[in-house]
């Protein structure tokens, strides 16, 4: 750029951002961004009646999107918050991770940041190109503030008791993980890598998208390709592929991978081996040893893009899934799991608090069949991949990633050569073996279907008491009959309900508390005495009329 | 709709009963009036017909509720009396279903109430009928029963009332009271409403005895 139109450009941001900071922007916007670093007991009551979302969760804060006119209520109930931004409609906000003090090249540039905690920024700007005015390395999270909801609307928290059925299934789940081959993983980690780069918005990373949908289909699933546009101007794509569960379709395990790629010159080459050619090969393996075997439950197999422009592609599929009410049991998403590094064999399995049943229950399961070390990580402000879109939604998500520094990281040379396919395939074998608990392999007796809860309350001048009102379907084969849990969390642990097996089709369970949501599931007894995997869980009202 | 029919059937004929009686007694005041009566303690019973003043209330004890009362009344002057009364009621109802799903399946219940009150009766002016107005506190016992299972609830609640009336004397020692008393009684509770009101309109009709 000439100097003069250096000097005309830089007085243009200047102006630009002088407009759109806090102050200047306040007397138009209707709403702020807060930051709330002390989240008391009663604050998702205290957001929801002011109409506010948590856009962020993080480790020592929250960023709260809250109507301007909300802000003297919530003060007046205690919440104390330092506004951060005034949002307006034609500015995008981004969570920045950065390692350097000052994340922006020049503080004049199009974009501001402010500090959130330690490495972290809130970042807004309106210029399509500030990402040059980024000192790199830097990773990108894309805010979404109208849609995000309380994460605490999908809270379950099992115990470690509901383990059971997924450990049961031990053996089982050891001879699926015997099945991923290393060659398998090298081969397709090599054809992404020589599509030179996968950096969204470019041809390339479209047919690499191609490429992951014709291997879902030649594996011989059903899949297809769902495109989106990002920053109002760039195409890209999801491909997704099913293997239908056979007793509760609606229920999907989730394992998911970013196939996008990105570099020091993206355009020209990001070979992404590590990230995220390692992950997507995951997904890839594991629906062809998943395709062969029959769930109760439906697994999902998804290959986002555009998540190394701030997560797009999984947000655009997170988005749909709530407005759809998907029933998402969890996900799994890994992302660079093939570079140990010289330290310790270890895979970090990250989650956030409500996520963190998925990280034990991940362990307890797959550790047992990997020598890698699992690492459970419990930290909502390790948002720098997939499974943090799904967080952002209220589901349940984990990523599994190396716990190492790859020097290669983002640069043309993160290639093949440099991997340890052993560890990627270990890596591949636990997370195997989870999806496979998760979606449970269909048991003998089959597990029940059809279970429909009812609830009504009984009430008097001083009391209330609830009765439930549980009705399924009879199994095709012949049982000796059913057993009925409750909990009063959802995911358990459960209570079983019944001393001996019920011959009959319905229960009725009374004297509850009329507050409390409670959960059932159902197996099912044979005549010899076996019992099936647990049904799909319903809540105590969710089939009120 | 049930519900409303048989209370006011059974308020209807309480209050035809009372509109009967009264001129009975008038007359019978009429005939034996005489001197005022000297006596300036009393004691006396009544029988009365109460309705709920919470809705919710209403919807879980349907039936007719008639309290009995015992009276302990004293003559300060002759604008001013002070009594102490204990009143006792039960009935018994259905609990009332939310989010129905078998509207068959509701709770029986029984519901007792012991109240004592103590109040001041201010006297518009005295003859043969006089009428007065009052108000004063009351401390009330309860306890309310799940029939079918083994839940109930018991406690105390103390409020005020409000009431109006009038006496008429039939001889020397006798006088008809009657008497209409609002009164208010805020509960906590878990039930239908989560501040339960035990208080209402109470209607009462009774015989008072000088004693001193
Ligand atoms: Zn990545």
């Amino acid at each position: 750029m000439p100097l003069r139109k250096r000097i005309v450009f830089y007085l243009l941001a200047f102006l630009i951002s002088t407009v759109f900071s806090p102050a200047a922007a306040a007397a138009a916007a209707p709403a702020a961004l807060l930051k709330i670093a002390d989240p008391g007991p009663a604050l998702s009551r205290s957001l929801a009646a002011a109409g506010a979302v948590v856009v962020q969760e993080l480790n020592s804060c929250l960023l709260v999107y809250a109507p301007l006119p909300a802000l003297p209520r919530l003060r007046a109930q205690g919440v104390t918050f330092t506004v951060i931004a005034y949002p307006r409609d034609n500015v995008s906000f981004f969570l920045l991770y950065s390692e350097h003090d000052a994340p922006l090249f020049s503080r004049k540039g199009a974009i501001q940041c402010r500090l959130l905690e330690d490495r972290i920024w809130l970042c807004w700007t309106t210029a399509a190109d500030f990402r040059k005015n980024l000192a790199p390395p830097f990773r990108l999270k894309a805010l979404s503030l109208s849609s995000a909801p309380a994460p605490a609307a999908f809270a379950a928290v099992p115990d470690k008791e509901s383990y059971q059925i997924a450990l049961q299934a031990g053996p089982l789940l050891a001879g699926l993980a015997a099945q991923v081959a290393v060659e398998r993983l090298r081969a397709d980690i090599l054809a992404l890598q020589n599509f030179k780069t996968r950096f969204a918005s470019t041809p390339q990373c479209e047919a690499a998208g191609d490429f992951i949908l014709g291997r879902f289909r030649q594996i011989g699933l059903t899949a297809a390709s769902d495109p989106f546009t990002f920053e109002s101007r760039y195409q890209s794509k999801n491909i997704l592929a099913v293997i239908p569960g056979q007793v509760a379709p609606e229920l999907m395990v989730l394992a998911c991978a970013h196939y996008d790629s990105t570099g020091n010159n993206p355009l020209i080459s990001a070979p992404g081996a590590d990230d995220n050619a390692s992950g997507t090969a995951a997904v890839l393996e594991m629906a062809r040893i998943l395709a062969k075997e029959r769930f109760d439950f439906s697994i999902g197999l998804l290959c986002v893009s555009a998540e190394e422009w701030g997560l797009y592609g999984s947000a655009h599929y997170a988005d749909r899934a709530l407005r759809n009410g998907d029933k998402i049991i969890a996900v799994i998403n890994l992302d660079m799991i093939a570079y140990p590094g010289d330290r310790q064999r270890v895979l970090d399995v990250i989650g956030n608090r409500q996520s963190e049943w998925l990280a034990d229950l991940f362990i307890a399961v797959a550790q047992p069949l990997v020598e890698l070390r699992l690492a459970k990580v419990i930290n909502s402000s390790l948002s720098w991949s997939d499974h943090s879109s799904f967080w952002d939604r209220g589901y349940a998500a984990l990523c599994g990633i190396e716990n190492s520094i790859n020097p290669y990281y983002h640069r043309s040379s993160d290639m093949l050569d440099t991997l340890d396919l052993g560890f990627a395939t270990e890596a591949v074998q636990a997370s195997l073996a989870v999806v496979a608990a998760l979606a449970q392999p269909i048991s003998t007796p089959a597990a029940p279907i059809g279970l429909r809860a009812r609830s009504q309350v009984s009430a008097s001048l001083f009391s209330s008491l609830k009765t439930v009102y549980l009705e399924w379907q009879a199994n095709r084969e012949p049982v000796s009959g059913y057993h009925v849990f409750r909990s009063d969390k959802s995911h358990g642990p459960y209570l079983r309900l019944s001393e001996q097996p019920i011959v009959a089709t319905a229960f009725r369970d009374s004297l509850l508390l009329p507050g409390q949501n409670y959960y059932y599931v159902l197996t099912a007894v044979d005549e010899q005495g076996r019992e099936s995997n647990y049904s799909a869980e319903v809540r105590d009202d969710e089939n009120n009329r | 709709m049930k519900t409303t029919v048989k209370q006011s059937t059974a308020l209807a004929a309480f209050l035809a009963a009372v509109f009967l009686l009264l001129p009975l007694f008038s007359a019978a005041a009429y005939a034996g009036a005489g001197a005022a009566p000297p006596q300036r303690f009393f004691i006396g019973a009544t029988i009365g017909y109460f309705y709920p003043g919470q809705d919710s209330f209403r919807k879980i004890y349907a039936g007719p509720i008639f309290p009995l009362e015992l009276q302990l009344g004293w003559n300060l002057n002759r604008k001013i009396s002070v009594f102490a009364a204990s009143r006792y009621l039960e009935t018994s109802g259905n609990t009332v279903l939310l989010a129905v799903q078998r509207p068959e399946e509701t709770y029986a219940l029984r519901w007792r109430l012991a109240t004592v009150r103590l109040g001041l009766n201010y006297w518009l002016w005295t003859s043969r009928f006089s009428p007065f107005l009052g108000a004063g506190i009351n401390a009330n016992f309860y306890k309310e029963q799940w029939l079918d299972v083994a839940l109930a609830t018991t406690g105390t609640a103390t409020g005020y009332f409000v009431q109006a009336g009038g006496r008429c004397r039939l001889g020397r020692r006798w006088q008809v009271l009657a008497q209409l008393e609002y009164s208010a009684v805020p509960a906590a509770g878990d039930g239908l409403d989560p501040g339960p009101d035990l208080g209402g309109l109470n209607l009462s009709l009774g015989l008072l005895l000088g004693i001193f």
